[in-house]
């Protein structure tokens, strides 16, 4: 029996009627990861044992005729910077190559809580830091659709596992467009909420004030059930809210009248013109759900590239200065403490990874901190702003996710900037700290074409009741 | 702004990073280009502007200040690269410069 096309409530639904068992499920799963992925390389670790004595605990609570959670027994995977007691976490890092996770991350306790099996951990650029999956130190992940283009990145293995039907969903981490890019380039749903609405403990840090922790499903309504079960403010991250988080109820909602915001600003010189046709086709076909197209303008969105590279590179160079081989992960054999931070962090840190850490290094130093990092800051203000003046005028922004469909392997890989560039639609989401969500809307050169929705801060249901109804238009 | 391979190795000093020489010249270019690229901001006014470290503002969460086990010190010392006698080895911090 083939499982790769169900949601989660269809396997709630065959878990409960008997049609299988938990056990045949993951199994499925996991001959499907045997067959698929020496191409695709979307998994760093799999975690066979563990989710088949998980998927016998929920036949025996099934069997024993008890109620069983939503996710309880549904097949997921985890982006490899989460923390999973007693599996490797290597944030695709070779200075972590061997290190363990020795507590539950937040989002990972509250998926146990709710019964969840988890399939492994799944590949992705070395600490966050890129947008094609090939700076892993693990190697390149391929992209489903087309095993000679990119599946985009950061979180490449979750977006490559879901669009290859080797797990139901998978958890992602956003920074700057890490959930919603590769969503776009893999053809699947890719969805960021609002900063603050889940708990970032156990969480490898990248950029704090821009991370937030997202899902790559092959529904919106996979993504709106995950959504619930995340949201929670936790002790153990001060920046999480208290506030509630309904969406699955109010999915099939009427649309009528809400005003979608559809900026120039995100229809630029330079991007790929099939995308972005197949876009303003997908918008125009929003008016069919009773939706209202107003043209809205975010001026300073030009700016929120550089911002992002000013500020998330600071924050890179902090965080990421933990990472020196004295209490746990590789260390280079060295003569002196300098030469063993020296050469440690040369061996075990990636190419990609130095180059942001002596950027931010260089944008916070004595001489330059004014302006850069503070001119940044000034300029996150305004794009905050014009989000917010935005937001007087429509409910919700629609936006392309990507300015062209996935690269070709290899085609970006030493031009960092122009990688940069691929962000460009992304980012000011993260800048802003706004939820949004990317749904596949159609095909160009062959490949998905993402379609953004970017919501209002806390009001996730809105953008995520509209992209559920706008997928049976594409 | 260009970048040249001193200060780039006066970055990656102040970061604790090696860095190799064919690296230097690449990362100094390549730095060079980014930061050409930021100067993009200058054209913004910002006067009046405040900057901003955080989306929201927040308040502090606290919790008691009580002992809480997340895992055992075995385990956290077992990811230590190097250890004697339960400790974690590190080369000299103070002293002679072996």
């Amino acid at each position: 029996m083939d499982f790769s096309d169900l949601t989660i409530k269809e396997i709630h639904q065959g878990l409960l009627k008997k049609d299988f068992s938990s056990r045949q499920l993951v199994e499925s799963f996991l001959e499907v990861i045997r067959k698929k992925d020496d191409n695709l390389n979307a998994f760093i670790t799999i975690t066979d044992e563990l989710a088949l004595t998980e998927a016998d605990r929920v036949d025996k609570k099934i069997k024993a005729g008890k109620k069983i959670n939503l996710l309880e027994g549904v097949p997921g995977a985890l982006k490899d910077n989460l923390l999973l007691k007693g599996v490797k976490a290597t944030s695709g890092s070779k200075i972590l190559a061997n290190y363990i996770g020795t507590y539950d991350a937040t989002v990972v306790k509250k998926l146990k809580e709710q019964g969840a099996v988890f399939l492994g951990k799944t590949n992705m650029d070395e600490f966050a830091m890129g947008g094609s999956g090939e700076t892993s130190y693990f190697g390149v992940t391929k992209n489903p659709r087309n095993l000679k283009k990119v599946p985009g990145g950061s979180s490449s293995g979750s977006a490559a596992a879901v669009a290859s039907g080797e797990a139901v969903y998978a958890l992602g981490s956003d920074t700057g467009g890490s959930v919603r890019q590769p969503a776009a380039f893999c053809g699947v749903v890719g969805f960021k909420p609002t900063y603050g609405r889940n708990s970032r403990y156990g969480l490898m840090a990248m950029a704090s004030s821009f991370d937030q922790v997202g899902s790559l499903t092959r529904t919106t309504e996979d993504a709106a059930i995950l959504f619930e079960a995340l949201a929670e403010q936790d002790a153990k991250d001060s920046t999480t809210v208290d506030l509630p988080a309904h969406a699955v109820a109010g999915l099939e909602k009427s649309l009528k009248g809400l005003r979608i915001g559809i900026p120039e600003e995100y229809f630029i010189k330079g991007m790929d013109e099939k995308v972005e046709a197949g876009v303003r086709k997908a918008i125009e076909k929003l008016k069919k759900l009773g939706a209202e197209l107003v043209q809205i303008s975010l001026s300073r969105t030009k700016y929120a590239l550089s911002t992002y590279y000013v500020l998330m590179p600071a924050e890179v160079s902090s965080n990421l200065a933990r990472y020196d081989g004295v209490r746990y992960g590789y260390r280079a054999k060295s003569g002196n403490l300098l030469e063993h931070y020296l050469k440690t962090r040369r061996q075990g840190l990636g190419e990609e990874t130095r180059r942001r850490i002596m950027l931010g290094t260089y944008v916070l130093s004595a001489g330059y901190y004014d302006a850069y990092y503070k001119k940044a800051q000034k300029v996150r203000t305004l794009i905050k702003k014009d989000f917010e003046k935005a937001f007087e005028k429509c409910d919700c922004i629609a936006t392309p996710t990507s300015p062209a469909t996935a690269f070709s392997l290899g085609e970006q890989f030493d031009d960092p900037l122009t990688m940069y560039l691929n962000d460009i639609f992304t980012v000011s989401v993260n800048v802003a700290g706004l939820p949004a969500i990317s749904i596949p809307c159609g095909q160009a050169n062959k490949l998905p074409i993402g379609l953004q929705f970017i919501g209002q801060y806390f009001k996730e249901d809105q953008i995520l009741r509209l992209a559920h109804q706008s997928e049976k238009l594409f | 702004m260009p970048i040249d391979k001193k200060q780039i190795e006066h970055l990656a000093d102040l970061a604790r990073l090696g860095v190799t020489e064919s690296e230097k010249e690449k990362y100094s270019e390549q730095i060079s280009d980014i930061l050409d690229y930021f100067d993009q901001l200058r054209e913004v006014d910002t006067k009046e502007v405040a900057p901003l470290a955080h989306v929201f503002e927040l308040s502090n969460i606290t919790r008691k200040d009580k002992n809480k086990k997340i895992c055992s010190p075995e385990e956290l010392i077992a990811e230590a690269p190097e250890t004697e006698k339960r400790q974690i080895k590190i080369k000299s911090v103070l002293g002679k410069k072996t």
